[in-house]
């Protein structure tokens, strides 16, 4: 069953000098329990992506989407106040930098435990023994004391376990992990993902994870949705994108994580060129001017979505059959 | 804590040291004194010369300060030289006055200055947060001798609605109270609007926001905490700029407090009686910026761990 699906979203952001089109017809979704991870590079969309699913965006910010279900319901007709009861409690959210996501002036009880005294009602007393519960669950050790302290009394990975703690206080169906690792040590990376992984594991609750990083993805996500210039260009199971991208900014992005069997000096293959502007994104296919396949059509039209089996399908011209049939390996 | 308080009062001590020190040699290095011939020209020399003896004013300059030291350490400010009274029931008599104008002033420009700067923020780019930044703008630039010239113009000569002078009813503090707050709620205004803006930037307020708090506690309770903070930094000058009385506002409204004297002093050469208000006034200014300190330091625990 689908917990989350989202149809057609478009989000776009009024500024002075134009609209910058973060977001361009995006459909996708997120099956109870599954884990499923978003990838691109900075600036691909796909931080924007779930906070318009949250309606977390700036007022600024133009959202339009044919529909976006979640649990059943539609989101984008809900009130607001409807949404906020939704987040927090049956949405949960870990944010990038947990240096600056955690308020500096309110101790760890304070924050852990407001979700649940604005969801679930609890008084101080019971709000405590739960947030205490939440801090062992995130294996935090001696968190009678660590409940009394600040954010800036924390290091890096304690405040990230608070930011957990909080995001599965009221037991959500769904956590959001915005880059939960990115600002992190990479041991206390590692621990982190170990922590979500059993998290959800005990939980059963789904996790939308959006990183650049596919070493992380690759260690978490079932299924992985590669996003580029506001456009998801390729999904799939994480075998399918691992062993049988079709996408080449997919090739891409594989060729760019370092191998464990690499030899000393062997270098990365980057990806040429810088993202799109999204003040003017490119009438066709977004990855055209960096691809190194690119054919006259993709700089025209935007190419199709193409199913390959249930779970994989593939946004790009190589997929017509009249294509030349280029591989990743040239 | 109790760690900090004494170390910043014994820099205190030092502070006040240096400022009466400072302020004795200054006073002194003024042409003229309070019993010079070319003040007092009615007076004959001699006499001048023996009131000023007895005084202890023919001795060394540095004989003075020592003698003043002395007196000071037995909590003893002198004699006033060209009023009736000791220096000390001056500062307890008119210090008062000053404080409850002063006092009213901080409520004032707090209870304005941070709801107007709130408004501001909340409607960025709107009327309300135009005119506030116009009226801010006017509130710091305009001085407080034309600010007081034209309200007490306008309200006591024109319209006859309030007293130009003294403090017997409530109306009498109409004029002193705005004309001196009139800077500071522009400023904090200001501080309040921008610190504002950049608190609901912050990761920490989306996070509020993704927990499911209301739109009216993520400004009340996770912004405003942190956007008053500098505030609280301007609280301890502001209190005792304003609570030491203001020359300008107190002349101008017959107000018998401490500011007027202090500047009548000057004029008059009354050297204990200047030597008394600078220790008063300097005194007043460690102590509230000890206490701004400390209630920062309440208000964010960040601030505790710099200092100690």
């Amino acid at each position: 069953m689908n917990l989350l699906e989202v149809r057609n979203l478009n989000t776009s952001f009024h500024i002075g000098v134009g609209t910058v089109q973060a977001v361009r017809n995006i459909s996708f979704h997120v099956k109870q329990g599954e884990s499923v991870g978003i990838v691109g590079e900075s600036g691909s969309g796909k931080s924007v992506t779930m906070l318009s699913v949250m309606g977390l965006l700036p007022e600024y910010a133009d959202i339009a989407a044919d529909s976006i279900l979640f649990d059943g319901r539609e989101m984008t007709k809900l009130s607001k106040k409807a949404l906020r009861a939704m987040h927090g409690s049956e949405i949960g959210m870990i944010f990038q930098d947990p240096m600056t996501s955690l308020n500096p002036l309110f101790n760890v009880e304070s924050q852990l435990t407001e979700p649940l005294r604005i969801h679930r009602h609890m008084d101080k007393h019971h709000a405590r023994q739960r947030a205490l519960e939440l801090l062992r669950q995130v294996e935090i050790p001696n968190p009678e004391a660590r409940l009394k302290q600040y954010p800036h009394e924390l290091s890096g990975g304690l405040r990230q376990r608070v930011m957990i703690a909080t995001a599965i206080a009221c037991g959500p169906k769904m956590v959001i992990a915005d880059e939960p690792t990115t600002a992190l040590d990479v041991t206390i990376q590692a621990q982190i993902l170990d922590l979500l992984q059993n998290l959800k594991k005990e939980t059963q609750t789904s996790i939308i994870m959006i990183t650049h990083d596919l070493g992380v993805i690759a260690s978490m996500c079932s299924r992985i949705l590669v996003m580029y210039g506001g456009t998801i260009c390729e999904q799939g199971d994480a075998r399918e994108i691992f062993y049988d991208p079709k996408h080449p900014y997919t090739w891409g992005l594989l060729n760019s994580i370092p191998k464990v069997q690499s030899r000393p000096g062997e270098k990365l293959i980057p990806i040429k060129g810088t993202p799109p502007d999204m003040l003017k994104p490119p009438e066709g296919c977004p990855f055209s001017p960096r691809c190194r396949c690119c054919m006259p059509v993709c700089r025209m039209y935007m190419p199709p979505t193409v199913a390959l089996s249930d779970t994989h399908s593939v946004a790009c011209h190589l997929m017509h059959p009249n294509a030349p049939k280029i591989t990743r390996e040239g | 804590m109790l760690k900090y308080i004494i170390k910043r009062l014994l820099a205190g001590v030092l502070t006040m040291v240096v400022l009466i020190t400072v302020a004795f040699f200054m006073m002194h290095a003024m042409p003229g004194g309070p019993f010079s011939p070319s003040e007092e020209k009615n007076v004959p020399v001699e006499v001048l010369e023996r009131i000023a003896a007895s005084y202890g004013l023919d001795q060394p300059v540095w004989k003075q300060y020592l003698n003043y030291w002395n007196n000071l350490l037995h909590g003893d400010l002198g004699v006033s030289y060209k009023t009736v009274g000791t220096v000390n029931e001056k500062i307890t008599g008119h210090f008062p006055y000053s404080a409850k104008v002063g006092g009213l002033a901080v409520l004032f420009s707090l209870l304005i200055g941070i709801p107007l700067g709130l408004i501001a923020a909340l409607y960025r780019g709107k009327a309300a947060d135009l005119t506030t930044l116009a009226l801010a703008t006017i509130g710091i630039s305009v001085p407080v001798f034309v600010l007081s010239l034209l309200l007490s113009y306008l309200f006591s000569s024109k319209l006859n609605w309030l007293p130009t002078y003294g403090l017997d009813t409530w109306a009498c503090y109409v004029l002193p109270v705005v004309c001196l707050s009139f800077n500071p709620i522009a400023y904090i205004a200001r501080q309040t609007r921008s610190s504002m803006l950049e608190a609901l930037e912050q990761d920490y307020v989306r996070t509020a926001r993704a927990k499911g708090v209301s739109e009216l506690m993520v400004v009340a309770k996770h912004a405003l905490k942190n956007a008053l903070t500098p505030v609280i930094t301007y609280l301890g000058p502001l209190v005792a700029g304003l609570l030491t009385g203001s020359f300008v506002v107190e002349s101008r409204f017959a107000i018998p407090g401490l500011g007027y004297y202090f500047v009548r002093s000057i004029s008059d050469r009354d050297y204990t009686m200047i030597m008394g208000i600078v220790i008063f006034f300097g005194f007043f200014v460690v102590i509230c910026n000890l206490v701004s300190d400390i209630l920062l330091a309440i208000v964010d625990p960040r601030v505790k761990l710099a200092n100690d």
